[in-house]
């Protein structure tokens, strides 16, 4: 069988992170101060963040994408960390199906 | 905007800001508790000032924006009497002019009131004269109480005057906006939507004050009609304030005349401006959510002022009283009778879903190494269909966490569903981490 180059992902939890093959055109850079946060849970305020030193976050048409540096790290207080390997990502957030409306966003 | 003109860019210190100034909002929006009345009424007059009008004479305090709605909408009625109202409408007008009352007599100025009084008390005499023959004093006591209760339902709704939203909100906002110096870049422009305007509405005003509109159109007396909407809406304003706030704390010039607002939204609840008259209303005394941030509470009111009046929800499904305060344990059978889709969901999940295992009416359609797909089939309604998944990490007790994912009815295999979830195909969602 011929087998399809597949894209790489990784996943924590409920946050999924797609390789990508470049930073489209007109990608918006977002600034963070410290961490990238790509998800917050609401009530225990953990979050799934990279270092700003190692990763750099656009948007573009309602998606988030990462830039990331060799050494970076995806880390959150209730799952391991994974080292993700340099390139270009998009985030992908969870989703539940709600019956007769759009999915919501699972947040842990 | 001339081309010389700066387009200002966010530092990295002032991104920062932008999350403190969010989560400031949020606390905002979802505040509880005592209103400080005082606070709220210099802040009232501070925006009727700031849109070049004079503060109202008259100021109504109400406990719940749902008397609040059902006060504007009575002082917009044209019934000729206050006697056609319902109890719940006669407990707000009743708050209504007992407290104009004192602010009207000052109003009119001691002479004029007294001269009313003693006018309505001489038609309650004469009345009673032509009626019964002779002086009763106890029945002119209650047609003069009677006669000057119907003087003051014409008189507040004679001179309240046309609703000032339109000034007081949406005029200065929009002169604001176009006023603001340095101008700022799109992109600033952009984040500040995406961080902090986004979140805070999200939360604020799409899980709390859109159930509490429709809630506040659900309970009303059908007397009224429909609700006005003619109100700036206090702590759940906090939004589209938050922009305008994190603007004038990056030393943006040209917000002054929002301060009004600002202070206001900080502190009110719902409010309704009129030129001569306003009516401001309490912030709730209870609000509970999920994790989410929607309203949830398994063991009371999700939303409630401290007249009393609230509702309940379950995980942001609005649900009648008894689906939350459970006089009995849910069985299958008030399941099956219950006929709204929505609440019988809800019903649904109260249950839970290892009951439903355990109770043989879930069918396991697949299992692999991805979760267990498992199928319920509803009557009336599209089966449920879920995937049972295990976190990959262990909880600090070495457990690994279970739970549950709704998928849509179409998924047939549990690898699917699960990508599903990441919108991937199955053949797309090979992790090479998975934690």
């Amino acid at each position: 069988m011929f087998k399809t180059a597949k894209r790489k992902i990784y996943r924590q939890g409920d946050v999924l992170i797609q390789e990508i093959d470049k930073l489209p055109e007109g990608a918006n850079l977002v600034e963070w101060e410290d961490r990238v946060i790509l998800a917050y849970g609401e009530v225990t305020g953990h979050a799934h963040a990279l270092s700003t030193s190692y990763a750099r976050m656009y948007t573009w048409e309602g998606d988030r994408l990462l830039e990331v540096q060799p050494g970076a790290k995806l880390v959150h207080e209730e799952h391991a960390t994974i080292l993700l390997p340099p390139g270009l990502y998009k985030v992908i957030q969870q989703r539940e199906y709600v019956p007769e409306a759009p999915p919501r966003d699972v947040l842990d | 905007m001339s081309l010389t003109e700066e387009l200002v860019q966010l530092t990295p210190r002032q991104v920062k800001k932008l999350e403190s100034v969010a989560n400031q909002w949020k606390n905002v929006g979802l505040s509880v508790g005592k209103t400080d009345r005082a606070a709220c009424e210099a802040a009232m007059q501070e925006s009727y000032r700031a849109a070049g009008l004079a503060p109202p004479r008259l100021v109504i305090w109400l406990k719940s924006p749902r008397a609040g709605a059902t006060a504007a909408r009575l002082l917009k009625s044209d019934l000729d009497w206050p006697h056609q109202l319902n109890d719940m409408q006669r407990a707000v007008w009743d708050q209504v002019w007992q407290q104009s009352l004192p602010q009207i007599q000052s109003y009119l100025g001691a002479n004029r009131w007294a001269e009313i009084r003693k006018q309505t008390r001489q038609e309650a005499e004469q009345k009673i004269l032509n009626k019964y023959g002779h002086y009763v004093e106890k029945r002119v006591k209650e047609l003069f109480a009677e006669k000057i209760g119907i003087w003051l339902w014409r008189y507040i709704r004679k001179i309240y005057g046309p609703s000032t939203l339109e000034e007081i909100r949406i005029n200065l906002e929009e002169k604001t906006k176009a006023g603001l110096f340095p101008s700022l870049s799109r992109s600033a422009l952009d984040q500040i939507y995406q961080q902090l305007v986004v979140p805070v509405t999200q939360q604020t005003w799409g899980a709390v004050a859109e159930p509490l509109r429709m809630m506040m159109t659900i309970n009303n007396g059908t007397l009224v009609g429909r609700q006005t909407w003619e109100c700036g809406f206090g702590t759940h304003d906090a939004g589209w304030v938050s922009h305008y706030d994190f603007l004038r704390t990056i030393g943006i010039k040209g917000i002054a005349s929002l301060d009004g607002i600002i202070n206001l939204t900080r502190v009110c609840g719902w409010w309704w401006p009129y030129r001569d008259l306003c009516i401001l209303t309490e912030r709730p005394v209870a609000l509970k959510r999920d994790n989410r941030g929607r309203l949830h509470n398994e063991k009371g009111m999700v939303v409630r002022y401290s007249d009393n009046w609230g509702f309940y929800a379950w995980h942001g499904v609005i649900v009648p009283e008894d689906v939350i305060m459970l006089a009995e344990p849910i069985t299958l059978e008030r399941i099956a009778e219950e006929r709204n889709v929505e609440v019988r969901r809800v019903l649904i999940e109260r249950f839970g879903l290892d009951n439903y295992i355990k109770s043989g009416r879930l069918i396991k359609i697949h299992q692999d190494k991805c979760g267990t797909l498992w199928r319920m089939d509803v009557a009336g309604d599209e089966p449920i269909m879920v995937v049972q998944v295990i976190n990959s990490t262990a909880e600090p007790d070495g457990i690994f966490k279970e739970y549950f994912l709704r998928v849509p009815p179409s998924m047939v295999r549990a690898k699917q569903a699960v990508a599903w979830t990441f919108g991937l195909t199955e053949d797309e969602y090979v992790p090479l981490v998975e934690t």
